[in-house]
This record gives structure tokens, C-alpha cells and sequence, in this order.
């Protein structure tokens, strides 16, 4: 073990200091510069910009929950176009590693706001991201009792059942789902990847095409462009597998 | 009656409860969702399943929590 100034600093880095940040990454690029094929000092050069990158989704993260906490003001929790932030916060903490903060924060909405679906769907959400299956499962169940009819119940129904090998369920959760809110297309695409999974590859296109014309109609023409190629794989698919 | 099996008979009985008693319905779905929602928490409580991802996360906090106290 070298005990160097670099080290010393990295240490200090590490233990929180982020003053001397901008110094000991200097100090660590010019040392990887001089010997590139140190796999000590790599190791430490990679987590100094691994930590950098942290440190700025933490940062994204706070901005996140600056919107949860609008989103959550009594006037504003039926309003889904102001809900964005908590997918978005759910996501990112999965990423960090800090799912339990997202979980513990739910439980808690659910206690104060148990007939308000959204609490049970953020929940089952941060399940998801962890993989944590079998809590996710029981969060959405119990969502969909008290809300069959909701499309975000529905359209997670619909993940969770297909995540768990239920797939004939999930072509059902996700069906009625984007029927019930077109809004909700990510639904056929999950249906279109199971169809194609189960082989049944004329449904599989027939759902890209919806996608397509879901996009051209309400959407733009760009967001068409991903659909229209997967649409054309299938049925390059098709063609094949009559020749 | 299982508290479970319960809600399940009431929340198919929706329609009609709703229309018998539709002055009382929305405290009734409001008892049967504190129900619903207790019943889930308890079966959430304790230690995660270990099939996910919680209880990695959990060890890696605690390792980098004892870097930050070692440094």
C-alpha cells in the first residue's frame, strides 16, 4: 500500500471532502498518464469520476424531490400530469442504489392516503426497480382491489405479472390498461414484446402498427420512427418464417 | 371471515352496495382501503424477500458507511 500525498487526498475525498475534488483527480490523471497500465491507480481514477457522476444524480435527485413535494400538496395529488417527479425520483434512487428511501417514503403516503391509488403504484414501482417481485406483486394486488379500473393499476398489473413469467395475465393487464387511457402505450409495447416472445408474430406487428399510428395522431412523426423499424423487423420475421 | 376474503366480498358487491347506499359508499371504500392498506404493510414489514435487490443495497450501505467512519 502507497502512502502518498495522491492517496492521502483520495482518502479524504472519500471520506467526504469534495474540496479537494478537482486536485486529487488532477493529480490522479497526470499519474495515469505517466503509467497507464496501473490497474491500482485506473481502479482509483474511474471512482473518482464515478463518484463526480453520483454526486450530480444526487443532485438531479433533490431537484426531483422538489417536485414530489408540489406533486404531494392536497390540490395537486389526483392531478397525474403533476405526478412526472415521482417515477422519475423512483428511477433514479433504483440507480444509486438507494431504493429503500423511495419504499420507506411510500409506506408512508399509503398510511396517511390509504384510498389514493398512487401511493400503492409509486410503491410497487420502487419494488419493481429494486426486484423486488414478490413485495411488488402484493402492492398491486392490493391496489387493484381497491382500484380495477384504474389504468396505472392496470398497466403495472401488466409489468409485474409479466416480470413473474405470467404472461397470458400481463396481455390482459396491459390490454385494458391502454384501453381504458390510450395515454398509457408503453402497454402495447409490452404486449407487442410478448406476443413476439410467444411467437404469435402477426399480433406482435399489428400492435407495432397501433403504437405507429398512436404516435402519428397524437403525437410527432419522430416518435414514430423506433416503432416503424420494429414493425419492420417483425415482419421481415413473418416473411422469413414462410420461405 | 378473513379480513382478506372481506374486502374481496365487498369490493364485488361494489355495484349494488354503490347503488343501495350510494350516501355511504364512499365511507365504506374509505374503511375498506385503511383494511387494505394495513392488511399490505404488515405483510411488507420485517426483512425483504431475498430474491431482489434490497438487502444487497443495505450491505453496501453499511460497507460505505464504515469507509466514511474509517477515513
Amino acid at each position: 500500500m502507497i502512502r502518498d500525498k495522491k492517496s492521502e487526498l483520495f482518502a479524504k475525498y472519500e471520506a467526504g471532502d469534495i474540496s479537494v475534488y478537482e486536485e486529487v483527480l488532477s493529480m490522479h490523471e497526470k499519474a495515469v498518464l505517466e503509467d497507464p497500465e496501473n490497474t491500482e491507480l485506473l481502479h482509483a481514477y474511474g471512482f473518482l469520476y464515478e463518484r463526480k457522476g453520483k454526486e450530480l444524480l444526487r443532485k438531479a435527485a433533490s431537484i426531483y424531490e422538489a417536485g414530489v413535494k408540489i406533486a404531494l400538496e392536497p390540490q395537486n395529488l389526483s392531478i397525474r400530469e403533476k405526478q412526472h417527479c415521482h417515477g422519475q425520483l423512483i428511477s433514479l434512487r433504483a440507480r444509486l442504489g438507494e431504493s429503500q428511501k423511495s419504499i420507506d417514503f411510500y409506506k408512508e403516503f399509503i398510511k396517511k392516503h390509504p384510498d389514493n391509488p398512487n401511493g400503492y403504484i409509486h410503491l410497487a414501482h420502487a419494488y419493481f426497480k429494486a426486484e423486488q417481485m414478490e413485495e411488488a406483486k402484493l402492492t398491486i394486488d392490493a391496489v387493484y382491489k381497491l382500484a380495477p379500473k384504474d389504468p396505472g393499476v392496470n398497466s403495472w398489473m401488466g409489468e409485474i405479472y409479466q416480470r413473474i413469467g405470467k404472461l397470458e395475465e400481463a396481455l390482459e393487464y396491459f390490454k385494458i390498461s391502454v384501453e381504458l387511457d390510450p395515454i398509457f402505450i408503453s402497454s402495447r409495447f409490452g404486449r407487442a414484446f410478448i406476443f413476439e416472445r410467444l411467437s404469435k408474430l402477426e399480433e406482435a406487428a399489428n400492435e407495432w402498427r397501433l403504437i405507429i399510428q398512436f404516435y402519428q395522431t397524437n403525437l410527432y412523426e419522430i416518435q414514430a420512427v423506433y416503432p416503424k423499424g420494429e414493425l419492420a423487423r417483425v415482419e421481415a420475421k413473418i416473411k422469413s418464417s414462410f420461405s | 371471515m378473513r379480513n382478506e376474503d372481506m374486502c374481496d366480498l365487498v369490493f364485488k358487491l361494489k355495484k349494488e352496495l354503490s347503488s343501495i347506499t350510494p350516501d355511504v359508499w364512499s365511507e365504506i371504500y374509505k374503511k375498506l382501503a385503511e383494511q387494505v392498506s394495513n392488511d399490505l404493510l404488515e405483510q411488507l414489514s420485517g426483512i425483504p424477500s431475498p430474491n431482489g435487490k434490497l438487502l444487497y443495497e443495505r450491505k453496501c450501505e453499511i460497507l460505505e458507511k464504515i469507509i466514511r467512519i474509517g477515513a
